[in-house]
């Protein structure tokens, strides 16, 4: 660039002494030059001003024609709005707005319409044609033609939307409008139709466009090439030169349409390929009250004047270019000349410069070569310093140290080798090292030795080779070796190898001693961890890795091991400091599995102190301990209950007895008038006192199931339901009483009024235990006891029962008091409020009728007593009913054998009946009786047999007594009889029975009943 | 005495020949050299000033003849017996013959329709003219006209369901008369001395609300007055009317026949239509033909 400036300015003289030389020339030229051009100036404003005059006449011929097209068309426009306010129009849309159909009168409207249009063409005439081609009453509102006059040309308008969306937009009406076709156009002028004010359609009257053109134009103002047409506002072509008809004239002669409305002349050029690049001028003329324009074309030169105007473009153009080719002549030489000079400058500068460079150049290598020899000098220094060094390395090092050639012979070896190998140098110089390797080594040594000659590796190692030292003793070496390279290329290899002998043979023995520890670790049943005294795991076998799922080293104790969040309850900080070895059985939260758990201190490399823990799962063991513990409770408890029934039993008989004197005698004395009111009152308490111990009596039998029972097959349902009127009044009011009962509860064999007795029994009890208040529910349901219950529970069998469980919400029953409550005289309660009788009673009903019981209770919260009771639907055996009772005692004067042990009963029966009038005999025992009987066999009506005596008792005396008279009448009395033993008697013989303490109104009924009976 | 007896016989035979109460055929048309025209004012038929459409061919009509043409004034309660000579009673469209009356005329021309009672007491020509029954009420009615269908017995439907509960004005025992045309629900209005074409000024003055008009005329009454007046709709389908001619007259039957038939071939019958009822071919475009 510098260098162009420079030759710009350097060439500035040239091209003035270029000018000095040519100067008359070049004035003479600007002379010639400046003269031309004012001529052709002068020239083309004279033909300008021509032109304009001619422009100006051509436009006026345009707009006189155009004023006569204005009045042509207003009279149009008249014609029409006359037409569209006329009468059959009015009279059409007023009988259509009557609702006239076209089918029933509104024709008539309509031919009139017709006919008017039809007279309107005839009378408005041009040029003697009508100016209208066709009339059309069009409905703007239906879109329908309502009538037409008919069509002079072949073709039509189906419906005339074309024309009506034209005008629609237009407020102004009447209108004119175009609609182009194919080659052509037609014109309407619309008037709208109104009725009332409401527009109703539009009068479209299509105009004679031959019409318009005779009127308007003679023959010579048309030819071929000078022409009138009339358009519309887009420029469509209506009327004129047939070729032009129906297209758009802007378009054609390239006019802007935007320019259209305001020119009144201008000159384009014809687009028309019939005559392409023709020049043509238009004039234009608004006609009035209408869109269309009429449009006056004709070819430029025949109308404005301008040959000289075209002479003078040609020479004007023709001189211009001469000037400007010497121009250009005369700039080419120029451009010649400053470019030859410029290359002479360049070739000069640049030989200047690389003379320069060279010379740099020199400088540099001569500095180069001295800095290179001084470098040379020291590199030799320090190698005789570093060869130095290595002798002394090498003669003094601990480890054997020796190169050898890329063949692999021994070059240098320092003295090591005796104490590893036991070789003097000499004996191994210039010979193969490797020959003393293990062959198992050997691979590993080619492998690295040939890396390091052939596959440019500079270093290997360490690694371990076996070797055999003269003496042939294995000697492990841990070698490392270097290429050694001259040139970049290997020519040997450098090693150093320390004997590492006694430390393979240390690792041989831990590898031993791990696999003898991990084998015991992996073998032990249980999991086994070594954890820090911060709880953290530091070890686990694969037994604890399984157990958490993963790997717990790393975690805390109590948290991979059993789940806990915190440490274990059973662990404590002291033990996991201690130096003492504890164990324990401990319940582990994650499984509920008891564990034996073992752990001793471990002290750490550290000397931190961890402890190995040795865990082993003992729940089975645990588990059925705690089973057997249980049955042998329940064990004890049902032998406790069955030793206490059988006591209750035995002493329950000989109660009856005593009860039944003391009852009987005092019933007696009831009956004796002269008692005073003090002293029957004293009888009286005496007769209850002995009632309410025979009802003590029977609590006792029934516990010991002892008690007689009439069952029947019931639904368990039912008692419930009698009695819930009776609890409901019984218990307190504050106890709310809620019932469930099961639905199609099966059949069981039950007492109905001892199951009564069960249910009056627990919800009095529970009653008791909310002296506050709650809720007592008694729920039914069956179930199937299955052999895992009957494993829970001693007594249960498996089958179907039905349940009835009786709950309350009271305080509950301690886990001690459970165990007792249905044992006899057991009680809670306070002194008086109760014998302790009640549930030892429903204890034994339960028991009797095969079933059993299960009470829960939590403390707080309340109780449940559950009865069992089995499902059995087979016939019970059937079972004498009790006698009624009569309510006045009748004696009678029969004879009755007494057989009683007891004295005392013995003799207050034998005095009741004789009073009664019966002759009574008596026996203490069935041996007796039988003597008795024997002798008296003929007036004996009736025999009264106790069932348990001593000797002979009532069962076998019965036996005897029913051989020696098949009818015999006897009747059983017992005070403890099972109802399976009174089955057997009936069985045997027995007329019926009476229980001990009787009543004597029903002893007498009993016997009365007897003897009536056939 | 013999003079005077024979003058009375002379008469009596002379009467007798003057009171024959048969209808004349054509050969006594021909015969007596007159034809006469039983028509009854009405619309541009007869029109009553000597012109009309029945009147202009039965002009022509005598003319083809030979004979000299006569109108005979009739009314519309007479115009049949005036031809049959018979009295009758008209009990719903069934007719019960009284009695007799004189024969006034030969043939009755005055927009007649056919109507099957009519046809029992003469005999009609070849049907001339197409007409229907259209009811009409006044512009300012409060009923709207029908809104037509495709079926012509459905629009005379709607018609009558329109004129349930209405009075229509018309003329007795004539074809407008309301009681002929089965209207159920509807009121027959009489007035006395109201003629055919007083119909439908009467209507137009707001004497009455509705009334009928034969269809040719109700167009005549339309065109003449825009927006005043307003058909709702046809009571009939299409009716025909014809020339009526005595039961006693077949030859004057078959020779009016012919001479229809050759009008209408000629054009001439659509002509004279055309010329009295301007708008009848936008209803009836065949009319004459």
């Amino acid at each position: 660039m510098m260098n162009n400036g420079k030759i710009a300015r350097k060439l500035s003289p040239d091209w003035s002494r270029f000018v000095r030389q040519y100067w008359v020339l070049a004035v003479i030229f600007t002379v010639l030059a400046v003269l031309v051009t004012y001529l052709m100036i002068k020239l083309f404003q004279s033909s300008n001003l021509l032109a304009e005059a001619s422009r100006k006449s051509f436009s006026q011929e345009t707009k006189t024609i155009a004023s006569n097209l204005d009045g042509y068309f207003e009279r149009l426009r008249s014609h029409v709005e006359t037409l569209a306010k006329s009468k059959a129009i009015h009279a059409y849309y007023q009988n259509k707005a009557l609702g006239m159909s076209l089918e029933y009168g509104l024709g008539v409207a309509v031919g009139e319409v017709r006919d008017e249009f039809e007279r309107f063409q005839s009378a408005f005439l041009a040029k003697g044609r009508p100016i209208s081609l066709q009339i059309v009453l069009f409905d703007s509102k239906e879109m329908r033609v309502v009538t037409q006059t008919q069509n002079l040309l072949t073709d039509k308008y189906a419906e005339y939307h074309e024309v009506v969306k034209n005008v629609q937009s237009f407020q102004n009406l009447p209108m004119f409008t175009v609609v182009t076709k194919d080659a052509g156009a037609d014109a309407f002028a619309v008037m709208s139709v109104t009725y009332k004010g409401e527009l109703k359609g539009y009068l479209l009257t299509r105009l004679d466009l031959q019409t318009i053109k005779a009127e308007i134009f003679t023959d010579e103002s048309q030819t071929d090439h000078a022409f009138y047409v009339i358009v519309n506002s887009i420029g469509a072509v209506f009327v004129g030169q047939k070729k032009y008809l129906g297209k758009n004239i802007w378009r054609s002669f390239g006019i802007n349409p935007e320019s259209q409305g305001s020119f009144d002349v201008m000159e384009v050029t014809s687009k028309d390929p019939e005559d392409t690049g023709q020049s043509l001028i238009v004039s234009g003329g608004n006609i009035a009250g209408t869109p269309f324009r009429l449009l006056r074309i004709a070819p430029t030169l025949q109308y404005v004047p301008g040959p000289a105007t075209h002479l003078w473009q040609k020479v004007f153009l023709s001189l211009v270019a001469i000037f400007i080719i010497m121009l250009l002549f005369i700039y080419r030489s120029l451009v010649a000349q400053f470019r030859t000079y410029r290359q002479l400058q360049e070739a000069r500068d640049t030989l200047e410069t690389r003379v320069t460079e060279r010379t740099s150049q020199l400088a540099e290598t001569n500095e180069l070569l001295q800095r290179e020899i001084n470098a040379r000098s020291r590199m030799e220094e320090s190698l005789r310093n570093s060869e130095e060094r290595y002798r002394d390395l090498f003669e003094q090092a601990s480890d054997l140290i020796y190169t050898m050639d890329t063949k692999g012979r021994l070059t240098s070896v320092n003295e090591v080798i005796h104490p590893v190998l036991g070789y003097v140098p000499q004996e191994f110089l210039d010979s193969d090292f490797r020959s003393i390797i293990d062959p198992q080594s050997r691979p590993i040594d080619q492998t690295n030795f040939a890396a390091l000659i052939m596959n440019d590796v500079d270093h290997v190692g360490p690694y371990e080779l076996l070797a055999y030292s003269k003496d042939n003793v294995p000697v492990w070496l841990e070698v490392t070796s270097r290429s050694i390279r001259k040139n970049g290329k290997p020519v040997g290899i450098h090693c150093i190898a320390r004997d590492i002998t006694q430390k393979k043979k240390l690792e041989a023995a831990i590898l031993d001693v791990q696999d003898k520890y991990q084998s015991v670790v992996e073998s032990f049943e249980g999991l086994i961890h070594i954890t820090s005294s911060n709880h953290e795991i530091q070890f686990a076998n694969q037994r604890l890795v399984e157990r958490t799922g993963y790997d717990p080293v790393g975690h805390k104790c109590y948290e991979a091991i059993h789940g806990l969040s915190e440490v274990c309850s059973w662990c404590s900080s002291r033990e996991m400091n201690s130096e003492k070895k504890y164990q324990t059985e401990l319940l582990s939260p994650r499984d509920e599995r008891w564990y034996h758990e073992v752990s001793s201190p471990l002290k750490q490399q550290d000397g931190s102190l961890s402890r190995i823990f040795l865990m082993h799962d003992i729940d089975d063991r645990k588990r059925a301990e705690h089973e057997r513990e249980r049955v042998e409770q329940q064990l004890a408890q049902s032998q406790k209950m069955e030793a206490v029934g059988t006591l209750a039993g035995g002493i329950a008989h000989d109660f009856n007895n005593l009860l039944q004197v003391i009852l009987g005698y005092s019933q007696l004395l009831l009956g004796v008038t002269s008692l005073k009111p003090n002293e029957y009152k004293n009888v009286e308490r005496i007769n209850i006192a002995a009632r309410h111990g025979a009802d003590l009596v029977k609590g006792l039998m029934a516990f010991s199931r002892k008690a007689v029972t009439m069952p029947v097959r019931l639904n368990l349902n039912e008692p419930v339901k009698e009695l819930m009127e009776l609890i409901q009044h019984t218990i307190p009011r504050m106890i709310r009483v809620e019932v469930s009962l099961g639905a199609e509860m099966p059949v069981i064999n039950a007492d109905p009024g001892q199951v009564k007795q069960i249910i009056m029994n627990l919800a009095l009890n529970a009653a008791d235990a909310m002296p506050d208040g709650g809720v007592l529910t008694i729920e039914t349901r069956k179930i199937v006891v299955d052999d895992q219950f009957y494993k829970d529970n001693i007594g249960a069998k498996p089958g179907s029962y039905c349940i009835l469980s009786v709950t309350d919400t009271g305080i509950g029953i301690t886990e001690e008091a459970l165990q007792h409550i249905f044992e006899p005289f057991y009680t809670t309660k306070a002194v008086g409020k109760g014998a302790g009788l009640g549930l030892s009673m429903v204890f034994g009903i339960v028991r009797q009728h095969g079933g059993f019981i299960i009470p829960r209770s939590e403390q707080g919260y309340g109780t449940t007593i559950s009865i069992y009771l089995p499902v059995n639907e087979e016939l019970p055996e059937t079972t004498p009913e009790a006698l009624p009772e009569l309510d006045i005692p009748i004696g009678g004067t029969e004879t009755i054998l007494l057989v009683e042990d007891e004295a005392h009963v013995r003799e207050l029966a034998a005095d009741y009946l004789q009073e009664l009038g019966y002759t009574i005999l008596t026996a203490s025992n069935g041996k007796n009786a039988l003597d008795v009987f024997r002798q008296n066999r003929l007036r004996i009506s009736l025999v009264l047999l106790d069932l348990i005596m001593p000797e002979m008792d009532g069962r076998n005396c019965l036996r005897e007594l029913l051989k020696i008279d098949p009818k015999l009448r006897v009747v059983m009395v017992s005070g403890c009889a099972s109802a399976s033993a009174l089955d057997d008697t009936i069985e045997l013989g027995a007329r019926g029975f009476v229980h001990k303490p009787y009543d004597l109104g029903s002893l007498l009924s009993t016997i009365r009943h007897v003897l009536d009976s056939p | 005495m013999s003079r005077m007896f024979l003058f009375i016989i002379i008469n009596l035979l002379v009467g007798l020949g003057f009171a024959d109460n048969s209808s004349a055929d054509l050969a006594q048309i021909r015969e007596s050299g007159v034809l006469r025209h039983l028509g009854v004012p009405y619309s541009n038929f007869v029109s009553g000033d000597g012109d009309g459409l029945d009147v202009d061919i039965l002009k022509m009509y005598a003319s083809d003849l030979g004979v000299r043409y006569q109108h005979v004034p009739t009314s519309w309660q007479t115009v049949v017996g005036d031809l049959s000579g018979k009295k009758f009673l008209l009990k719903g469209e069934t007719v019960e013959i009284i009695g007799e009356v004189p024969i006034k005329g030969d043939i009755i021309g005055n927009g007649f329709t056919i109507l099957p009672w009519r046809r029992e007491l003469i005999n009609f020509s070849i049907p001339y003219f197409p007409s229907a029954v259209w009811v009409l009420a006044a512009s300012g009615s409060s009923l709207n006209p029908i809104k037509p269908g495709n079926d012509p017995a459905g629009d005379v439907a709607l018609t009558k369901e329109l004129l349930i509960g209405k009075h229509i004005l018309g003329i007795k025992d004539t074809c407008l008369d309301p009681a002929f045309y089965d209207l159920k629900g509807a009121t027959a209005q009489y007035r006395e001395g109201l003629q055919l074409n007083d119909l439908p000024g009467a209507i137009m003055k707001g004497d009455y609300e509705i009334t009928m008009q034969d269809a040719p005329d109700a167009l005549l009454v339309l065109a003449n007055n825009p927006g005043k007046i307003k058909v709702l709709g046809p009571i009939t389908e299409h009716q025909f009317m014809a020339f009526g001619i005595s039961k006693d007259s077949p030859e004057l039957l078959e020779s009016f026949d012919q001479f229809l038939t050759k009008l209408k071939d000629s054009g001439k019958l659509r002509e004279l239509i055309v010329k009295y009822y301007p708008r009848i071919l936008d209803y009836f475009p065949n009319a004459g033909n």
